[in-house]
């Protein structure tokens, strides 16, 4: 499968995208210490032209933001924080909702009929209001205090533990419903009949059934921590913390991590002034979804593809066309 | 027809439980520590209060008023947008997907890959594009296409949210009708019929149309699903003094576990509705 995998041109590009992104960010990281460039001023001839912000057209390729740092390095800083996140909790997600859902599968599909319509009551609500609910108390600054309640570490386990908790409901029940499809099979019978316990058939049949599953499930449930990340960073709630400064012209929000929504959420409010500011990372959002469900597509099709083994076919080939120089036996009736 | 209420309202209940145990999920945090008996008993005081529904009262600045005549007006408002929009979207997505149905087989090959980049792009973005695009136009020509941002109750920028809301579900719609269309006509009465001589447009319109609207229909709740992300992200953006403006404005246990109720209901019944029509059409059970 990995083999099928490398020669999949939709998989490589989307993996080697995802894999560059990250490394250059934590390249930037290491051995440039997070550097941003910073332009205030864009002089020529010794004539002040413009301030900051900077337009793409100004300050190649991204521009700049209100305070003058150029954006395409605040997309590297913040590189590792969105992807990282993403694939932490959608990584969580499938732990737990694996480890319950197997069990669920196995001994509470009596159950399942009542569960399965409650938890539907998860779809019936826009999952960035509930997260927003559970984090707003944690993750903005009091304006009274001017600090946060929690420490960064705190928050950020809580914001992590809080958005892989919100999405355990309906992936465990996937999962349930997966695992028990797999133990309907006639080849699970069989195994019973020859005194198979329970574990060794999640380990020996279940399991091996649903790992395609679970893979395409985890690259979905990464999308869908992105897709949050933005809506939650629209509604000014940040990846580890909301730093709200009161100002002359209403309070600023700013981002404790460089992380993308938060460039998103800081200068949306100036969408019409100055669009590169929030497009360039909600079209870096879009580029990694993009290449997720490339790698997604690709991981699909290498799938369903039934595996050829061609050596043998050339065999079969060499042996029908083959003929004996030195017959060791005559036919009767030549 | 019986089983059919028996079905539903088994359904309806456990759905309802659902959101009430959802509702209440503000209080079982304080701070970042589990609280569970504030939880509890924010269980208890939110199923105590909504059976009187008269008294609940909603904080504001200037005091507390009465919640329940109050509430109905961001709720008609984020309704109306929301399903203006679907059906706005799903009657676009009709049209154009009979169309493109009826082009040669490269050409639906090259819009399908469309769609797939397209439907990658997070709603925040078309937004912004979509806002963008209409101040340029103004710009440019001086014609205001829609509003942008509502100030006050009298100009109600209500057209730009149900463009914008229209967008991804049309694209979403779009995709899994020509899938549904294209499943259909690899059935073996599709052959039968062209090997009759109909033409393409008549199957399609006749036969496959007819057979592919059930499974349309069961799909689309899928996209009513996730439109309500949209609708969140465009009432906030709009400013649009909606219904999921005020659960944010308010965020107490009881009005979240309200507002939930009040996004649930009218789905449910929508979708209620369509499953009753199917089932009286095509007689036979349908899960919805």
């Amino acid at each position: 499968m990995v083999k099928s995998l490398l020669k999949n041109v939709w998989f490589m590009s989307g993996f080697l995208f995802i894999v560059l992104l990250f490394a250059a960010s934590i390249i930037h990281t290491v051995f440039f210490d997070e550097y941003i460039p910073n332009m205030k001023l864009l002089m020529k001839d010794g004539n002040l032209i413009a301030a900051s912000p900077l337009s793409p057209l100004q300050y190649p390729p991204f521009g700049t933001n209100k305070q003058g740092d150029s954006l395409l390095f605040k997309i590297l800083q913040g590189a590792k924080y969105t992807i990282g996140t993403a694939i932490l909790v959608a990584f969580l997600r499938m732990l737990f909702s694996v480890i319950i859902g197997l069990f669920y599968g196995n001994y509470l599909m009596r159950i399942n009929r009542y569960v399965s319509k409650v938890v539907e009551a998860f779809h019936y609500l826009p999952v960035a209001l509930l997260a927003f609910m559970l984090l707003n108390q944690v993750l903005n600054e009091k304006a009274a205090i001017g600090q946060f309640q929690y420490s960064f570490s705190e928050r950020v386990i809580f914001e992590i533990t809080i958005m892989t908790a919100i999405a355990l409901p309906t992936t465990i029940l996937l999962i349930g419903n997966e695992t028990n499809q797999v133990l309907k099979q006639e080849f699970i019978t069989g195994a019973k009949l020859m005194g198979a316990s329970r574990l060794h058939i999640i380990r020996k049949h279940v399991l091996p059934h649903l790992m395609p599953r679970l893979f395409t499930q985890f690259l979905q449930q990464i999308i869908q921590v992105l897709v949050l990340l933005v809506h939650l960073g629209v509604l000014k709630l940040f990846f580890a913390g909301t730093h709200i400064t009161v100002g002359p012209f209403g309070p600023t929000f700013s981002s404790v991590s460089g992380e993308w929504s938060g460039i998103v959420g800081n200068s949306y409010q100036y969408l019409q002034a100055t669009p590169w500011v929030p497009l360039v990372p909600l079209v870096m959002f879009a580029l990694t979804i993009l290449a997720l469900n490339f790698t997604l597509e690709g991981l699909k099709k290498s799938l369903t593809e039934v595996p050829v083994n061609r050596r043998k076919e050339g065999k079969e080939n060499s042996v029908s066309t083959r003929t004996p120089d030195n017959p060791s036996f005559e036919f009767l009736h030549s | 027809m019986s089983s059919f209420l028996n079905r539903l309202s088994l359904k309806f209940l456990l759905t309802v439980v659902g959101l009430f145990l959802i509702g209440s999920l503000p209080a079982l945090f304080q701070g970042i520590h589990v609280n569970f008996p504030s939880y509890v008993r924010s269980l208890v005081s939110v199923l105590d209060q909504i059976v009187h529904p008269g008294t609940i009262e909603y904080m504001q600045k200037s005091g507390s008023y009465p919640l329940f005549p109050q509430i109905f007006e961001p709720w008609f408002r984020s309704m109306s947008v929301y399903f203006l929009s679907f059906c706005l979207a799903f009657f676009l997505a009709l049209v154009v997907a009979c169309l493109t149905m009826l082009l040669p087989r490269k050409i639906v090959k090259v819009i399908k890959s469309v769609i797939f980049v397209l439907e990658s792009l997070p709603d925040v973005l078309i937004i912004s594009l979509l806002i963008i695009g209409v101040i340029w136009v103004y710009q440019k020509m001086g014609i205001l296409v829609a509003n942008i941002a509502s100030y006050g109750d009298e100009n109600k920028a209500v057209l730009l949210p149900v463009i914008v809301m229209t967008a991804l579900p049309a694209i979403m719609l779009y995709r899994t009708m020509i899938l549904d269309f294209e499943e259909e006509t690899e059935k073996p009465y599709y052959e039968l019929a062209r090997s009759k001589g109909l033409s393409r447009q008549a199957i399609l319109f006749i036969h496959i149309f007819r057979n592919a609207v059930i499974r349309i229909f069961l799909d689309s709740k899928y996209v009513l699903w996730f439109m309500l992300s949209n609708l969140l992200i465009t009432e906030y953006i709009f400013n649009l003094h909606g219904l999921t403006n005020f659960m944010m404005d308010h965020p107490t246990p009881l009005i979240f576990t309200i507002g939930l109720f009040l996004l649930f209901i009218p789905i449910f019944a929508f979708l209620t509705i369509g499953q009753f029509m199917i089932e009286k059409v095509t007689v036979q059970e349908v899960e919805m």
